[in-house]
């Protein structure tokens, strides 16, 4: 039997500066402070590609850098699987639990999540999870644990504007090695959906494009390829 | 010998990884030598898995470089290390005796494999920060009684009422009295989990009389959420015989549970009425009131002033437990020292968004365009038609600009929503809107108010 791989998708480039801030300011100052505060559980939310994956991969490769043990886990990823594999998280000084509510309404995983929480706490480590609602209405059944993650510091993930959306592209392309001008940038704003994983997806598909047309990113080039 | 042997692996790999990923992945392994060969436990599953896939390899050739001789065999796992046997194993048994704590006792448990539940008490759980009302007075009363008489006024005392609502904080109460009275009593608070965990842990080690012997010479065990025995059929079995061995020798119980015992499906008869010998109280749900005065005590415990209308507006918001409420309050003192304003109404109307907002993604445009034709008394028709009249094209800017601000839809989507209008027109509503917004308080009042009802 093939031996099962766990990928982690920890990756030591994301950090909190490259993370466009927009309105989450007191967000990301809360996260940057988070072991000099005694709050024991942070829960962030918002909707789908606002940055909730980047913030707790940051926040872990943050940890590490102050030689804290960190635990980041997509909980998404392993909803599948025997809840067992949490066990033992007490011993990192930080867990990060990603998409915390892909779990709600799996009884086993939910139990085992809330005694985790409980042993976390119990160790003086800190818990960080992120979800796609507040905790006041998303769908975890186990009303001992939803009501935990309800008794932390609460912060929505505000979505980027526009503008700060136009910002994160352009880092996007420059980290390919592409120049994004801010007329390539303000098309794709007002003819595509707005969705950040969307704009992204289409910014990949115009790198390829460009690569294999030999073309630069001009709004005529960007229709072409869209049409 | 393996203690040598992997402080010298862990040097060298220090010296070769970054100190991310030593820190991160070799240093939570402990290691353990065995008959078979050497080891190495992982906390859990991913790191375990970590391990095999990049440094298992690397691990078996520094074992070998180290002992060229007689390398041992490497083993991955999951787990902890074994715990030393204590010299003596003889189980305890129930000792009939009244509240006095043996000064030895502690000493002697030192070595104990289960001694971590140790000093597990919250200290900051005290009957002075524990807001009296009618949803509580009861259990609190008990719980008091018991302080003063631990043994022999009631035993067990059983707590049961939902989540959040000051079971543990009861619990605590007592045992931190009772330790401020006897410094050397021996009190143990755990939840259910933990005591299943620690006769699992008994069972795999063949720790049973460690296990006893710690359980059975405490002075005050205080179990928490007991309906995760359910189902559980050998951990109620022993909870079963360390609950009579307690009763027997009068060291004070306290268990809550989240309903009343009887109704918990897959727990034993035997253990349900055992329960029933002592008191059981319930506690419900705070009334506003208590709500309220729960919201001043923590807010003063955190030396940050609570207007009375602030306190009211939280606590008609969050009526289902005093966790939520602890919550909500955490995000309101947050923002304040975030941003050095007065906690005032209109401030925590914002700060609270965060918890009480609806999810982005369930804000539609025709949501919106509802929302806006009732705000303005016209009909959704007319907001999508291509009537001009400058009431109405004022609403069908606002209702475009709301809807690029709340929605991710591209603005072809949205002007085609709006009866089939080009994206050119939603830019020109949004930057009119703006604009507006800028410079005319009525149009600036309506897009907040109507802002603040589609998001909350």
């Amino acid at each position: 039997m093939r031996q099962l791989t766990l990928n982690l998708h920890l990756s030591e480039k994301i950090t909190f500066d490259n993370f466009i801030v927009g309105e989450n300011l007191e967000l990301m100052s809360a996260l940057k402070n988070l072991f000099s505060n005694d709050e024991f559980c942070w829960y962030l939310w918002g909707e789908q590609s606002v940055g909730r994956t980047h913030l707790l991969q940051a926040c872990a490769n943050y940890a590490s850098q102050l030689q804290k043990k960190a635990m980041y886990v997509a909980l998404s990823d392993y909803v599948n699987l025997s809840p067992d594999i949490v066990r033992g998280m007490d011993q990192y000084d930080i867990v990060l639990w990603d998409d915390v509510d892909s779990i709600a309404g799996l009884n086993e995983w939910e139990v085992a999540l809330f005694h985790a929480y409980n042993q976390l706490q119990s160790a003086g480590s800190k818990l960080i999870c992120t979800a796609s609602m507040s905790p006041l209405s998303c769908q975890i059944q186990l009303p001992d644990f939803r009501s935990r993650l309800a008794a932390g510091v609460t912060y929505q993930i505000k979505p980027l504007c526009d503008e700060d959306k136009l910002t994160a592209l352009q880092q996007r392309a420059n980290l390919r090695g592409m120049q994004l001008s801010d007329s390539v940038g303000h098309y794709m704003l007002s003819h595509c959906s707005r969705n950040l994983s969307d704009l992204f997806a289409l910014l990949d598909k115009l790198d390829s494009a460009s690569l294999e047309e030999k073309r630069l990113l001009t709004v005529p080039f960007v229709k072409t390829v869209l049409s | 010998m393996s203690s040598q042997l992997w402080q010298q692996c862990l040097a060298q790999l220090e010296n070769e990884l970054k100190p991310i990923e030593f820190t991160r992945w070799i240093q939570p392994l402990q290691v353990e030598q065995t008959s078979d060969g050497l080891s190495v436990l992982a906390p859990n599953q991913f790191v375990l898995g970590w391990l095999k896939d990049n440094y298992y390899n690397r691990l078996k050739e520094l074992i070998l470089e180290l002992c060229p001789e007689e390398t041992p065999a490497l083993m991955l796992g999951i787990g902890t290390r074994k715990v030393a046997q204590p010299a003596t194993t003889a189980a305890t048994q129930p000792v009939h005796r009244t509240f006095q704590p043996h000064s030895s006792t502690l000493d002697n448990d030192a070595n104990n494999p289960f001694s971590s539940t140790q000093n597990t008490l919250n200290e900051a759980f005290t009957f002075d920060n524990f807001v009296e009302g009618k949803s509580n007075q009861l259990a609190r009363a008990a719980a008091l009684q018991i302080a003063d008489n631990p043994g022999t006024a009631y035993n067990p005392l059983l707590i049961y009422g939902d989540v959040g609502l000051g079971k543990t904080h009861l619990m605590h109460c007592v045992g931190n009295i009772i330790k401020s009275r006897k410094k050397d009593a021996k009190i143990i608070y755990l939840h259910s989990e933990r005591f299943v965990a620690d006769m699992v842990k008994a069972l795999q080690h063949n720790l049973m009389n460690e296990f006893k012997r710690w359980y059975r010479n405490v002075d005050v065990l205080l179990i928490d959420d007991i309906q995760f025995f359910a189902g559980k059929d050998r951990s109620q079995e022993e909870f079963f015989h360390t609950f009579n061995a307690l009763v027997e020798g009068r060291q004070q119980i306290i268990l809550t549970c989240d309903k009343y015992p009887k109704e918990i499906n897959g727990l034993e008869e035997r253990l349900k009425s055992r329960f029933g010998w002592g008191l059981t109280v319930a506690i419900e749900p705070p009334e506003l009131e208590t709500r309220v005065a729960i919201l001043m005590s923590k807010a003063e415990q955190s030396h940050i002033p609570l207007p009375n209308e602030v306190a009211f507006f939280i606590a008609k918001r969050v009526q289902s437990n005093v966790r939520e409420l602890e919550g909500a309050l955490k995000r309101v003192i947050a923002n304040a020292h975030f941003t050095g304003q007065p906690i005032t109404l209109d401030f925590t109307r914002e700060a609270l968004k965060d918890l009480l907002a609806v999810q982005a993604k369930l804000i539609s445009i025709e949501n919106i365009q509802k929302i806006v034709a009732t705000y303005y008394k016209i009909k959704v028709n007319e907001l999508l038609s291509k009537r001009r009249n400058r009431f109405l094209a004022r609403a069908r800017q606002i209702a475009m600009a709301l809807a690029k601000e709340l929605t991710t839809h591209s603005l072809p989507e949205i002007g085609d929503a709006f009866g089939g209008r080009d994206h050119t027109t939603v830019l020109h509503a949004t930057r009119k809107i703006k604009e507006l917004i800028a410079t005319e308080v009525d149009i600036k009042e309506d897009y907040l108010n109507l802002l603040r009802i589609l998001s909350t």
